[in-house]
């Protein structure tokens, strides 16, 4: 498949039963997907099974799907969607809070995955000391309500603009901005740089 | 622009979603005022801290397992289809054990009114007719059917009156 084909023309061969056009959508947002989840849950396993729901009701969706908006900003929606529901039961909410209390935040795979060491292959401590601050991170991201972090991932990751963030929200301009704020404030006081 | 309008607005000209007449303002209260900026470099040091923790890619086989459990979702979707085309009347009817447990249910209560779990209603004269048990055990869909407490009402505001005559 060519891979400057729009998605919303492989959205639109998807509905027509062309599964190629369906696995170049999946294998072109595999990562972003996985990785949103990730960072809203704290949690690869799971990550992964909510992505795979995720792309499941892609599909499912495919043959009502109409080209409206941007592709990437309907399928976030979708997304933050499952992510939402993933913690409204009080449930999995507590397993939530534990695992991101835990120090078990898994650390990105390295996309070459290659076994060969460059020379500048960061020392074993350089990689123990950026494997604590990510789970710092992570810990401080999982602390802030569902809300303001799925604003904050969706722009400190993915670049997304204020009005995209409420078309994937469901929400206004002026609620994002309202979210954004209060995330960073309470990013602030968990990640302690300063000192008021 | 002053400190405090400045502070709330910082969050979005961070995002580059100030509209450029008040970003400008805002850059140049940022440039005078020593405080402001510190919080705005603050802002920033968070922001880029979040870049430490970064994604993930997808284990082999990712695509694999959701193509199989797509085909598996589409042979059931098929299956449920087929046995609407071929039997619309059967798989509209309700499942052959949740019919015979109905019957069943049926006939226990019918024997239940029929054979003295509703006792029939005596005459006025006070003799009963054995032969009219059944036909009187049926009085259970009256108004006011026989051993309820409408019935204990009834009586009782029959006698009172028969007492007052």
């Amino acid at each position: 498949m060519d891979p400057t084909t729009p998605d919303e023309l492989l959205m639109v061969r998807a509905a027509q039963g062309d599964t190629s056009a369906f696995e170049s959508l999946v294998l072109r947002h595999q990562s972003s997907v996985l990785s949103l989840i990730y960072r809203f849950t704290g949690d690869r396993v799971r990550a992964e099974d909510l992505a795979q729901e995720a792309f499941l009701r892609v599909w499912k969706a495919a043959k009502s799907y109409e080209p409206q908006a941007k592709f990437t900003t309907w399928m976030y929606r979708l997304v933050a969607n499952l992510c939402l529901n993933e913690v409204k039961s009080p449930w999995r909410k507590r397993i939530l809070s534990l695992h991101w209390l835990g120090s078990a935040v898994s650390q990105p795979e390295e996309e070459d995955g290659g076994n060969e060491i460059p020379d500048n292959a960061p020392s074993p401590e350089d990689v123990l000391l950026a494997r604590e601050r990510s789970r710092r991170v992570a810990a401080a991201l999982g602390s802030v309500p569902k809300n303001q972090r799925l604003a904050l991932i969706l722009k400190c990751y993915y670049g997304l603009s204020y009005e995209e963030i409420a078309k994937v929200l469901d929400c206004s301009v002026s609620a994002v901005d309202s979210l954004l704020v209060r995330g960073k404030k309470n990013l602030q006081k968990k990640l302690g740089h300063r000192k008021n | 622009m002053r400190c405090p309008k400045v502070r709330r607005r910082l969050s979005a000209y961070q995002d580059g979603e100030l509209k450029p007449g008040e970003a400008v303002r805002v850059e140049a209260h940022l440039q005078d005022c020593p405080a402001c900026r510190e919080r705005y470099q603050e802002l920033d040091r968070i922001w880029r801290s979040l870049g430490e923790l970064g994604g993930i890619q997808p284990s082999p086989g990712f695509y694999s397992r959701l193509a199989r459990r797509i085909e598996g979702q589409q042979r059931a979707g098929l299956l449920t289809r087929l046995r609407w085309a071929v039997h619309p009347l059967t798989a509209a009817l309700p499942s052959p054990a949740v019919l015979i447990l109905g019957i069943l249910v049926g006939i226990y209560t019918g024997n239940l009114v029929a054979t003295g779990g509703l006792k029939p209603l005596r005459s006025r004269s006070g003799s009963s007719m054995a032969g009219a048990v059944t036909l009187l055990s049926l009085r259970a869909f009256d108004a006011v059917p026989p051993g309820t407490l409408g019935e204990g009402y009834l009586r009782a505001v029959c006698e009172l009156k028969d007492g007052h005559r």
